[in-house]
């Protein structure tokens, strides 16, 4: 009798303990229900825009990194790839499409004067690479170089500049020798941190160094000359003669991945218009075209895809095509077999 | 042999058993059954009527529908194109509630241009009480970046505060929903029409900029600012909500600042260095005329921005904005 209710109380307890939980659970959906938002299902009942979560387990403590004399003007604040928007707008493309992960952002302003405050931005690509992508396509015509990092410069009031799989920019609102100060001291203070580094910028290093224009690299990841089936192509200037060339090159897969790419990008060019011509140096064992009177030029070595875009002048061109060639097997195994 | 004993359970306490577990079964059935809503929860603009904004526009007058003052003050070329087009007193009448749409979108300092001018915004507003004796003039736009601190760093709260207009920030309350008619995106969908309650006159002002996606923002795309809802979803097809925005909206008339164009990494720019000075300033009635001619401070031409000519099918202006025989004036430097 005894072994009978001890039984029944073991198991009135754990029904207890079962049961709790459940009623926890059930009355949080009552008065949950309550409180329905029409916005997670209709996004056009969103009034106000969604949700934009706070700093708090942002990797880097910006309010720590500021100068004497200047404090948090506002909160941090993180933005994700569904809240980008919200703070740049019809900027967000450019970095989603970029491998984006995160934003942190926050103002700090002078103790002592409060027109004098700047913002930082600090954006989360993910790699390095993704990071130089944004940063290059971005880059002011009106660059100064900074030693902040190998990729960084200040345009007027403002720096940008990445440092590992992040792209930063600190703007301020106002010419101020002050406040450009406190900016500079802002961005040292983020490169100096320990970051972690992913993904290399290696294929800047096959770009022939004559005639190159300095700081002229960019990397575009999509869609590249307006071509859907063209990404992960870096570019870069090179001055000959009297005018500009561009040359590019993107570093594939396979030597069979490069020669798809390539077919793929000439055959676009010739279905929009473009002639394919014949090469002025025999040494261009490539495809020269036509584009509405600017010179195009597709080349494959090995893994690589590479060639001239939009150059004007055919001999300025295939000279930079060549070099690049060059370039490209001398320091890959393509040169070394040969 | 009535009950059953096996050591541990007996027949009546199982019959007792089974008939509490069937009772809370039909209980919790009976309580699912009381609380089931078959009709799901109602979307609230269900319940509410739709509206349409009225048409702002007045009479027009062949030859007085654009200006284009060249100069480098803000407040100089505005007034003289103002002026050439027949004075702010064809436009406002003594009485009027004028509503001014600027863009406010991002929280970010005037010398960046990201933002309509707060200095030309105060002068707009100005003008409309000094000579248009306007009753009331109001600011308002849903900026998409915290409206407070929008309104707050780009200056242009406190210029139109010191010049006499109210800021009226967007509220849940301010939303009504709307649908365009033969539109394809602006259906159902919420728009910052309570701040047009009892409003007269429209007038809509922008900064020439480039824009990532659309390759221009200028005064229609201006209008973006008067929808709710999570609109970044119009991005995937922004020359049609462009568009329809154009022809959802009749303004008064549009002011498009060209003094500085953000030629490049709009709509946010980041950099003075993003800006050229162009020292022109659009006043139209026509804001698709406007924007066409705009296209040609960003070294674009109409053809470029698709939008401008699904406006024009749609009926909301014209992109041969020659036609309308613009005024142009130059200011001295």
């Amino acid at each position: 009798m005894s072994s009978q209710q001890g039984r029944s109380k073991i198991e009135s307890i754990v029904s207890i303990v079962l049961l709790i939980p459940l009623v926890i659970s059930g009355v949080g959906i009552f008065f949950k229900q309550f409180h329905y938002d029409a916005s997670r299902v209709d996004i056009a009942m969103a009034v106000s825009e969604l949700p934009v979560a706070k700093a708090v387990g942002a990797e880097i403590d910006l309010a720590s990194l500021l100068p004497a004399g200047f404090v948090a003007m506002t909160e941090a604040e993180t933005f994700e790839r569904d809240t980008l928007y919200v703070k740049i707008d019809g900027k967000a493309d450019l970095y989603l499409q970029s491998g984006f992960r995160e934003l942190s952002c926050q103002r700090f302003v002078s103790g002592d004067d409060e027109k004098l405050w700047a913002e930082i931005y600090l954006y989360d690509m993910g790699t390095a690479r993704n990071a130089f992508a944004v940063y290059s396509i971005q880059r002011r015509a009106t660059a100064v170089k900074l030693s902040l990092s190998r990729f960084s410069y200040k345009a007027e009031s403002a720096v940008f500049f990445t440092t590992a799989k992040y792209y930063v920019e600190i703007i301020a609102a106002v010419e101020s020798e002050k406040l450009h100060n406190a900016v500079l001291t802002v961005a040292q203070n983020i490169a100096r941190l320990p970051h972690e580094q992913k993904g290399s910028l290696g294929e800047l290093k096959f770009f022939p160094e004559r005639g190159l224009i300095a700081d002229s690299f960019k990397l575009q990841l999509t869609s590249v000359f307006g071509f859907e089936g063209l990404d992960n192509i870096f570019t870069a200037k090179y001055r000959f003669g009297a005018g500009t060339v561009t040359a590019f090159l993107s570093q594939r897969q396979s030597r069979e991945e490069a020669n798809e790419v390539a077919g793929n990008y000439y055959q676009f060019l010739i279905d929009n218009g473009a002639t394919a011509k014949s090469a002025v140096n025999d040494n261009l064992a490539g495809k020269v075209l036509d584009f509405y009177d600017s010179i195009e030029i597709i080349l494959v070595s090995g893994r690589f895809m590479l060639g001239v875009h939009e150059a004007y002048d055919q001999l300025s061109a295939e000279k930079v095509a060549i070099m690049l060639k060059e370039k490209v097997m001398e320091a890959t195994d393509i040169g070394r077999t040969r | 042999m009535g009950e059953q004993d096996n050591g541990n359970f007996r027949r009546r306490d199982f019959l007792a058993r089974a008939g509490k577990a069937a009772a809370c079964a039909c209980g919790a059935g009976a309580a699912a059954y009381w609380l089931y809503d078959s009709k799901g929860p109602e979307a609230a603009w269900q319940k509410q009527q739709l509206v349409t904004l009225p048409d702002f526009s007045v009479q027009e007058e062949p030859g007085r529908s654009m200006c284009i003052a060249t100069g480098p003050d803000r407040k100089q070329t505005f007034n003289k194109a103002i002026d050439l087009l027949g004075g702010i007193e064809r436009f406002i009448k003594s009485g009027d509630t004028v509503l001014i749409k600027p863009n406010v979108a991002f929280a970010t300092p005037p010398m960046l241009g990201a933002t309509a001018n707060p200095e030309l915004v105060a002068q707009v507003a100005r003008l409309c009480y000094s000579r248009g004796n306007a009753k009331r003039v109001i600011i308002t736009d849903n900026s998409i970046n915290d409206p407070a601190s929008c309104f707050q760093l780009s200056g242009i709260g406190k210029a139109a505060t010191e010049a006499g207009a109210g800021i009226v920030m967007p509220r849940p309350n301010l939303f009504g929903h709307t649908t365009l008619a033969g539109g394809k995106l602006i259906r159902n969908w919420p728009i910052l029409y309570g701040a047009f309650e009892k409003v007269d006159k429209v007038i809509g002002i922008a900064p020439v900029k480039d824009h990532h996606r659309s390759g221009a923002s200028m005064t229609m795309k201006n209008w973006y600012g008067l929808l709710g809802g999570r609109r970044n979803i119009f991005h995937q097809d922004i020359n049609t909500i462009i568009a329809e925005l154009a022809t959802m909206v009749r303004p008064t008339f549009v002011v498009l600042d060209g003094t500085e164009v953000m030629m490049t990494n709009g709509p946010t720019g980041g950099s003075v260095s993003d800006l050229r000075r162009a020292n022109t300033m659009i006043v139209s009635t026509d804001h698709v005329a406007a924007d066409s001619f705009g296209s040609k401070l960003l070294r674009l031409t109409p053809s470029d921005l698709p939008y401008l000519a699904k406006a024009q099918a749609a009926g909301a202006g014209t992109t041969d904005y020659k036609s309308l025989k613009p005024i142009i004036t130059e200011m001295a430097g």
